[in-house]
């Protein structure tokens, strides 16, 4: 199945490409210092450091983490022909984050770099498969949604009492800092421990595009066209576990990434679920980019949680769109 | 005339009160608040705690923890001060409102106490205590071992300050205005949070800190390879990428915020982090 490609949507992929290109060099530039040309000509240590472990993993994860999250959005978007779906919204990101702070609170998260991020996939993965232990119900777009805040306030509950019972001086602060995600300080070793995860999730998301596809004609349809449901569902569970329990192991939770994205770009593409996977993923990374800049950009001594920036635009995009929905139903 | 004699009387009272106060010092002590939690574990007997804070129990914050699970503990209710009938309650301003006020209504004696924000603030309160207590030798004593553990901290005379910062998990620094920043001082140690406008206690950016390290740091202690996202920056590659320019000293939490007998641990961390600083550098030139 090849897609039909408009015009406007030849010139898409391409023109976001440079749009994240050069968002990513203004990420590198822009900081709490301000470096000057000298120091791009004959670089000292502190100036590498600052360059090279500093805002480079910030500039890198960003991108990385941005392009999973849409790519998660728009697939589960199709996958469960709902527009306000997205690991966010539906409470996935929020599992995730209890699998990730559990792995702290139970004190296994010291043993390898790699158990804290395991954890967070094992929470998104169990997120995932509430979900669509639902939606196999007959849900409603309603019903869907409602019982994602219910599994979001319910891990955002979680952790919070993980966290104020663990015998960290730190826990109130750490709260915050899991639930508004933030790409401040991050290392190249999370660039490093995120990659790899993201990049099989990823993958496995993407291998489920003609699945998404078919399941447009509805699952009777989709069956007819031979597409094993019931692996899709598997793969899709795994690929969505993999890309958000591994970024919100990274950055605490960035929502909002997958619902506004795909949304913007749906006009452009086309409502077919193969075609806007891959702009959404670019589009994505532009966002969170975007944001992450905006952060950094605002006055103040400190420096705000990514998370905030997103919700606050996030969240008033959310309403106009169920205010939209609204209209068409009734 | 008639309003007189109530001024007059309410003197003699308060004088009656005074000397019954001088006489006869408060048996059952509630304290509600960490930091006064040390000084009364320093200037009481035990048998004369009814309670410190639940605070004094933790091992990271507390300076006091060791002692702290000898004494029986409250958790800054005021049902718990109540029913532990205490005739003087230490409180900060730190503690709820709330609380004072139901003690207030069902008159307990509290004593309202501020955060010191100067040693000498700090050494003043310790009188007062004392005082309040009946133990003025105590108090005078623990004052006398403060001002020596001054004396010994202070660097020999035409010492050139080192710069320093408090790198703690989240970043949190402590401005000079805080009695950390008086004590680095004291220690010979020039902190630079200033640079970067710090006041109180509050985060320093990484980027900034990295963009001019100080020569020592004194970071705060983690729990084994750091998991939480705030232990994680002080392990951060950036810093360690900068580790041949500053030594770091390890500054636990627990001697950052109380005043009082804990400057004395203070002191010796800092004089013990200027001492191995000045160590590095004098191998550094000699090679």
């Amino acid at each position: 199945m090849t897609a039909p490609i408009t015009v406007k949507g030849r010139w898409l992929v391409p023109a976001l490409l440079v749009l994240v290109a050069a968002l990513a060099c203004v990420s590198i530039v822009v900081g709490k210092v301000n470096l000057g040309w000298d120091v791009w000509s004959h670089q000292d240590d502190v100036s590498r450091a600052i360059l090279v472990e500093l805002r480079l993993p910030r500039t890198l994860l960003g991108i990385i983490i941005g392009a999973a999250l849409g790519l998660s959005g728009a697939a589960l978007q199709g996958y469960l022909r709902n527009p306000l779906a997205e690991p966010g919204t539906l409470g996935v990101s929020s599992m995730a984050a209890l699998g990730a702070v559990l792995s702290i609170f139970f004190n296994v998260a010291g043993m390898h770099p790699f158990v804290l991020p395991a954890c967070g996939v094992l929470g998104g993965l169990l997120g995932m498969m509430f979900l669509f232990l639902l939606s196999g119900m007959a849900a409603s777009a309603l019903t869907l949604i409602l019982s994602g805040v219910i599994l979001g306030s319910l891990a955002i509950a979680g952790i919070s009492l993980a966290l104020s019972l663990s015998p960290s001086p730190w826990a109130a602060g750490e709260i915050i800092r899991w639930l508004l995600g933030a790409l401040t300080d991050r290392s190249l070793d999370d660039v490093t421990i995120a990659t790899p995860l993201i990049l099989v999730g990823s993958i496995a998301t993407l291998s489920c595009r003609r699945a998404l596809d078919a399941l447009t004609l509805g699952e009777v349809g989709a069956r007819s066209l031979g597409v094993d449901l019931n692996r899709v569902q598997w793969q899709l569970a795994l690929g969505i576990g993999l890309i958000v329990g591994t970024s919100v192991a990274v950055t605490g939770i960035v929502g909002f990434v997958g619902l506004v994205v795909p949304h913007l770009l749906r006009p452009i593409v086309g409502s077919r679920p193969s075609v806007l996977l891959i702009p959404s993923a670019i589009g994505g990374a532009a966002f969170v980019l975007c944001g992450d800049i905006i952060v950094r950009l605002l006055p103040g001594g400190t420096e705000l949680q990514l998370g905030v920036v997103m919700s606050l635009i996030g969240a008033p995009f959310f309403f106009a769109l169920l205010q939209s929905m609204r209209r068409k139903l009734t | 005339m008639k309003r007189k004699g109530h001024i007059v009387a309410a003197i003699v009272a308060l004088a009656g009160a005074l000397q019954a106060n001088a006489a006869e010092p408060p048996q059952r002590i509630v304290s509600l608040n960490l930091c006064l939690d040390t000084l009364l574990v320093e200037l009481a007997p035990p048998e004369r705690i009814a309670a410190i804070s639940h605070y004094s129990l933790d091992a990271w914050r507390s300076p006091i923890a060791e002692k702290a699970r000898q004494l029986p503990i409250n958790y800054e209710t005021a049902e718990e001060v109540v029913a532990l009938r205490p005739d003087l309650v230490l409180t900060s301003r730190h503690s709820a409102t709330a609380t004072r006020h139901a003690l207030a209504r069902v008159g307990i004696r509290f004593e309202l106490f501020d955060v010191p924000s100067s040693i000498e603030a700090s050494i003043a309160q310790v009188r007062t205590v004392a005082a309040l207590l009946g133990r003025k030798e105590a108090g005078e004593a623990l004052v006398a071992r403060i001002e020596t553990a001054i004396a010994a901290a202070r660097p020999a005379a035409g010492f050139t300050p080192l710069t320093a910062v408090v790198y703690q998990p989240g970043g949190l620094s402590a401005g000079i205005d805080t009695v950390t920043g008086e004590l680095m001082r004291v220690a010979g140690l020039e902190n630079i949070a200033e640079r970067y406008g710090i006041r109180d206690f509050r985060p320093l950016p990484l980027e900034l800190l990295v963009s001019s390290p100080p020569q020592v740091l004194l970071v705060g202690e983690t729990s084994p390879n750091a998991p939480t996202q705030a232990e994680r920056v002080i392990q951060h590659r950036a810093l360690r990428s900068l580790d041949s320019r500053m030594t770091r000293q390890v500054f636990p939490v627990r001697l950052l915020y109380c005043s009082g007998p804990t400057m004395i641990d203070a002191l010796g961390t800092l004089a013990q982090a200027r001492d191995h600083a000045v160590a590095m550098l004098r191998a550094k030139a000699a090679l």
